[in-house]
């Protein structure tokens, strides 16, 4: 296979834009589910889903005044590119860029690419002349600079581990220590708190579990901006699902292989984002600290874990 | 405007937005109604949800007569609203003013200032005749109606028992 064609297949089939949307519908859908579990809601049917985001490209998209049309257009792109990137960048199995092209994947490139769509919600949130959307878009950046600190940690801690910021996938041929085991998984925990946040899909409709603010960064779009960033928010929670369980599930399972590989990579993304699910119907909306500064017991303790996390890494990396 | 459906079904997802333009209130109530679990499985069948902004709502309900005060904030409102768009009129005071009429505070009725597609009349409205009407609004905005439709109904009974059919 030329490195053209695969660079296409990836970026076009698997992993990317066809797999890529129909990774996000089921995942959205299980997610969705997750969050009627607690909350005891009715699950909406994803085809519906669907339909209504191609009802919505149809409808105008208004701009408000004092806003420019072509950067809120740039920036509802850039959310649908970031975390398709993402996701075709990470070396999943058979994605031809790792088997042909030779692409390990990078830990930092990743994390940047999946923090993207929430920073690009915060640039449309101050841009917008709204003082709804600017409240939202300080709020969300007050939580994702929790995050961001608590992702990093864990990430690090992660990188400690395998003594490289590459991705390798591949499954381990000896049983790793326990303090390996232990470190992976305080990584796992700490990683676990945020990515919520980082697959956060912006409530635009009304619900029990979503009465917090009145709405958030994306009130004032409508439209094919606001039904571009609805797919960006669908692929990023498929592109979170595959990188938390390549990075912090597997590692859990090092010397598991083929057809039991594959089988923890599905459950890991069905259990990613069926937990992101649960975990906002129970909280009622993934806005852990609400109003509160950063520095509270919620970033506490997923900042106490990964910081728990680089100590374990550094003492097995010692030992 | 958006093609219709090819079956000419509703569209998959409507989002409703209730506004306010005066008025005592009670539509508003029998409107919210509308979120008690009785409801749920109704609402979630017809694929409506209540939407947080008009930039994100398709139809807009309109309770209460107009006042003069409100006048131009709820004109910002429907304007804030993309096309295909559809108004319904929430109640007597929407339509003709009901026991409002006759105030020097109060403008021409929503419906006719604003050109509702839907009216549906009652004092107020029971939650399922709202129902209805934003149901009828939804095929409007499928196409499946003609575009001056307008349907009127009547609450045949102001008592809320939720079974009253809705007649033209």
């Amino acid at each position: 296979m030329n490195d053209i064609f695969a660079f296409l297949l990836a970026v076009l089939i698997y992993p990317g834009v066809v797999v890529a949307v129909l990774a996000a519908a089921a995942l959205t859908w299980t997610r969705d589910a997750g969050r009627a579990f607690v909350t005891r809601a009715t699950v909406e049917n994803p085809m519906r889903a669907i339909r209504g985001l191609r009802t919505a490209l149809d409808r105008d998209a208004l701009i408000p005044d004092g806003a420019a049309p072509r950067i809120v257009g740039a920036l509802s792109l850039a959310a649908v590119i970031l975390p398709l990137l993402a996701l075709i960048l990470l070396p999943v199995p058979g994605n031809p860029l790792v088997s042909v092209i030779g692409a390990t994947g990078d830990l930092a490139a990743e994390a940047g690419l999946l923090l993207g769509l929430p920073a690009l919600r915060l640039c449309l949130g101050w841009a917008l002349p709204s003082p709804y959307t600017r409240l939202a878009a300080d709020r969300a950046a007050r939580n994702l600079a929790g995050a961001v600190v608590v992702l990093a940690l864990a990430l690090a801690a992660i990188a400690e581990q395998f003594q490289t910021l590459g991705l390798n996938l591949a499954p381990a041929r000896t049983a790793p220590a326990t303090i390996d085991i232990f470190t992976r998984l305080l990584a796992l925990l700490a990683a676990a708190f945020v990515i919520p946040l980082l697959a956060r899909a912006t409530p635009t409709r009304d619900g029990a579990e979503d009465i917090d603010l009145v709405a958030g960064e994306l009130t004032e779009l409508s439209g094919a901006d606001l039904a571009r960033f609805r797919i960006g928010e669908a692929i990023q929670l498929a592109a979170i699902a595959a990188f938390f369980t390549a990075v912090f599930l597997l590692p859990l399972f090092p010397t598991v292989s083929g057809a039991g590989r594959a089988i923890l990579w599905i459950l890991g993304l069905l259990f990613t984002a069926g937990g992101i699910g649960l975990w906002e119907g129970y909280t009622g909306g993934v806005r852990a600290s609400g109003d509160r500064p950063p520095l509270n017991w919620w970033l506490g303790l997923p900042l106490l874990l990964a910081l728990l996390a680089l100590v374990a890494a550094a003492w097995a990396a010692r030992g | 405007m958006s093609a219709p459906d090819a079956t000419g079904r509703a569209p998959a997802t409507v989002a409703v937005l209730p506004l306010e333009t005066g008025g005592c209130g009670a539509c508003a109530q029998s409107l919210y109604a509308l979120l008690a679990p009785r409801y749920a499985a109704e609402l979630a069948a017809q694929g409506i949800t209540f939407a947080r902004s008009p930039r994100h709502a398709d139809i807009l309900l309109l309770c209460g007569p107009m006042t003069t005060a409100a006048r131009a904030a709820v004109r910002r409102v429907v304007e804030a609203l993309p096309e295909p768009r559809a108004l319904v009129a929430v109640g007597d005071c929407a339509i003709t003013g009901c026991v409002f009429s006759g105030s020097p505070y109060l403008g021409i009725p929503p419906a006719d200032d604003l050109d509702a597609n839907v009216e549906i009349a009652g004092c107020p409205p029971s939650p399922s005749s709202i129902l209805a009407a934003i149901a009828e609004a939804a095929q409007l905005l499928a196409g499946s109606s003609a575009t001056d439709a307008a349907g009127a109904y009547e609450a045949t009974d102001d008592e809320d028992d939720g079974e009253e059919e809705p007649t033209r």
